[in-house]
């Protein structure tokens, strides 16, 4: 490999984004070229430069800084009329709006939403979320099952085996849905499949209760989803 | 050692650094605490937490200490006194955060429902978070180094997170928005609800739930249901691969195009856009192929039992 | 929002610090936390949310210099002469070196160095944040390092 051809790639090839033959070519080269590997020795000794670099905190006048600009815009703001601000506010946007209509039509809809916008920021000050939505709303998470006699320690240490159960269900349901899918299968087809769920699950089995076994039901999971749906059976 | 165990009992003592326990507005008593975990010489690489007794929240932010809240309740002081956190960092970086309830054989028992430890962290951007929660709520937020995430059944969120993020739930909904790394995202029955995602590669199952995908721009993607719809919106990538199945669910799947896309599709009904000319196969796939140029985007649709919808979005 | 402040404030002020100077970084900095704010309400996330922020902070700092006047997009044929190789008695260590080289360099190969090297972030990050394609940003990056290498001189250790 020539030179020219190498150098373009050093950039790549320190910061090991050069995979397979192309980076065996390069480091190859980079042994008997004297020039390239200078070349190689200076770039990587400028990119642990660059990166040794120190962060750089800021002043503390910074942050008064911004509140004032702000706060200097929101007087200035609030001294124009109303209708020139709705207009300001809608000309940015009316290409992404991406409708050509009357420009008080699309002010009052812009209006509308950003004060929708104000009220979903407002009601979450510490945490930044776009279209307001994204705050999950959830029904309240079930109830642990509840004996008169079970404590929390108790029902802490029998979670794991609960959660293990649901999974178990799941594996359950895909091990029909993939029987069912099965019957277009040749009998190659059919003695992987068996195979590997026999190996998957043997995994499960051989697993520790709690996180070692869920993460192997996991996987038999995915098997007998990609099985089922996509007739990818074969062994791994 | 002995600095880890002081640090142990530091939170075993949290009282002495707590706001005042007393009863909350309602009933019950509760306690609130504060630490702060500095580093010592290596930078805090990684965040282990499991709590089983409630939330988890977790930000980012760019200074290098570690943070922690707990909020906790109980239903009376002899109960608060049994929940425990505790905090043991190691020195290559990894800091353990657990929360327990001590047995008391001569206490009345109390329902796991009735308690709560609640922990609200901020860790340093970079620093990777494997967290889990039982039935709480596990938010990710503004991290830079991925991490794994496991619930039960709470809701778990992940927002503005780069790396490497895997995330599973039996049934707690899944949100994830702003993830930009790899992603994998498995639930047996919930849904699945992506928004923002670039990046390599994103992978997400779900049993009984559905899938909904908006800015999906990843190079690699994957979506699977057994039982529900799939909704995505997403872009394909140059040499990409994108593939939507399910058994029963709808596929629905709206495109933006910026090169070739070899698109192959399968259903009960398969609506490719009036646009596209199609090709039969006798294996019951439709294809076609849309738009020039080399390395096309290869698209794979199919629905066992389900209707395949498709459409470019230009 | 002062928390959004603090979680940024160190990645917007070193990026604009070393893409317009010393000088003029808090300017560029209260500038880009404006718009931030004031912007915030309508980000409908088509990035992540940090990488619309960078994108702020370069485009501020771009058009700072440009709007400046002290620094031109040059093309590489005329980027003034920075001595190769200072005298060792002067050489003030390498990070002090690459601070100074910084300066010359075009303002847009300053932005890959400082997105990239600097802060660490992804190609596809940059692209993103430079709204570029990721090759054309691997392409910047290695033309940057050339330039700055050109600069700097030899730095590497010549016995390995």
């Amino acid at each position: 490999m020539s030179c020219d051809k190498v150098r373009p790639q050093l950039t790549a090839y320190l910061d090991g984004e050069l995979e397979g033959d192309r980076g065996t070519a390069v480091r190859g080269h980079l042994r008997t070229c004297e020039g390239c590997r200078q070349m190689a020795t200076d770039e990587a000794a400028l990119r642990d430069g660059l990166r040794a670099m120190p962060p750089l905190d800021p002043p503390a006048s910074l942050w008064a800084g911004v509140q004032a600009q702000l706060a200097a815009e929101e007087v200035a703001e609030s001294k124009r009329p109303s209708w020139r601000r709705a207009f300001s506010r809608w000309a940015p946007f009316a290409p992404r709006v991406g409708m050509v209509m009357g420009a008080l039509a699309a002010a009052t809809i812009l209006l509308v939403w950003r004060s929708h916008r104000h009220q979903d920021v407002a009601s979450a000050p510490e945490t930044v979320t776009h279209e307001g939505a994204h705050e999950a709303v959830t029904p309240a998470p079930a109830p642990a099952p509840t004996a008169e006699a079970a404590d929390v320690s108790a029902e802490l240490a029998a979670a794991p085996a609960r959660v293990s159960g649901d999974y178990a269900q799941a594996i359950n349901d895909m091990l029909a849905a993939a029987k069912a899918e099965s019957a277009q299968w040749s009998d190659d087809q059919k003695k992987a499949f068996d195979l590997q769920v026999a190996e998957l699950q043997a995994s499960v089995d051989t697993a520790a209760e709690g996180r070692p076994r869920q993460k192997a039901q996991r996987a038999l999971i995915r098997y007998l989803q990609g099985a089922a749906i996509r007739d990818e059976v074969a062994l791994r | 050692m002995i600095g880890k165990s002081l640090l142990a009992l530091c939170l075993v003592c949290a009282p002495a650094f707590a706001e005042p326990a007393g009863s909350g507005a309602g009933s019950g008593a509760n306690e609130h605490a504060r630490v702060e975990l500095a580093p010592s010489g290596h930078a805090f690489k990684q965040l282990q937490i499991d709590n089983p007794l409630g939330d988890v929240k977790v930000e980012g932010y760019d200074g290098t200490a570690i943070l922690i809240e707990t909020h906790k309740h109980a239903p009376d002081e002899e109960t608060l006194e049994r929940l425990r956190v505790s905090l043991v960092p190691n020195p290559d970086g990894t800091v353990h955060i657990t929360t327990m309830a001590d047995k008391n054989l001569e206490a009345k028992p109390v329902a796991a429902s009735a308690v709560r430890i609640d922990l609200v962290i901020r860790a340093p951007r970079d620093a990777r978070v494997d967290a889990s929660v039982a039935s709480g709520k596990l938010e990710l937020v503004n991290m830079d180094a991925g991490g794994e995430l496991d619930s039960a059944s709470g809701p778990l969120s992940v927002r503005n997170v780069q790396g490497e993020v895997v995330t599973h739930s039996v049934s707690g909904p899944m949100t994830l928005a702003q993830v930009f790394g790899s992603v994998d995202a498995a639930t047996v029955s919930s849904d699945v609800d992506l928004d923002t995602i670039g990046g390599e590669k994103l992978i997400a199952s779900a049993h009984h739930g559905r899938i909904a995908g908006r800015r999906v721009r990843a190079r690699d993607i994957e979506l699977t249901t057994t039982e529900g719809k799939i909704m995505l919106e997403a872009e394909a990538a140059l040499h990409g691969h994108l593939v939507v199945s399910s058994l029963r669910g709808d596929v629905e799947v709206h495109l933006h195009r910026h090169g070739a896309v070899f698109l192959r599709a399968r259903g009960s009904k398969v609506d490719l856009g009036q646009q596209q000319t199609v090709h039969p196969q006798p294996n019951g796939w439709s294809e076609t192929t849309i738009g020039q140029g080399e390395h096309p985007a290869l698209v794979e649709l199919r629905s066992t039992y389900g209707m395949v919808q498709f459409t470019v979005v230009e | 929002m002062e928390m959004l402040y603090h979680q940024f404030k160190r990645r917007v002020f070193g990026m604009a610090h070393r893409i317009v100077g010393a000088t003029d970084a808090e300017e560029v900095a209260q500038e880009v936390f404006v718009r931030v704010f004031r912007g915030l309400a309508n980000f409908r996330g088509d990035s992540a949310l940090s990488t619309w922020i960078y994108r702020l902070t370069v485009n501020a700092s771009l058009s700072h210099l440009a709007r400046r006047g002290r620094r031109q997009e040059v093309s590489d044929e005329n980027i003034p002469e920075v001595p190769a190789t200072p005298e060792p008695e002067r050489d003030p260590g390498l990070a002090a070196r690459i601070e100074a080289c910084l300066e010359p360099l075009p303002a847009g190969y300053r932005a890959i160095l400082v997105l990239h090297d600097v802060e660490g972030l992804s190609h596809e990050e940059c692209a993103a944040i430079l709204e570029c394609r990721v090759g054309t940003c691997k392409s910047q990056l290695h033309k940057a390092r050339g330039r700055m290498r050109e600069l700097l001189g030899p730095i590497g250790d010549r016995n390995k």
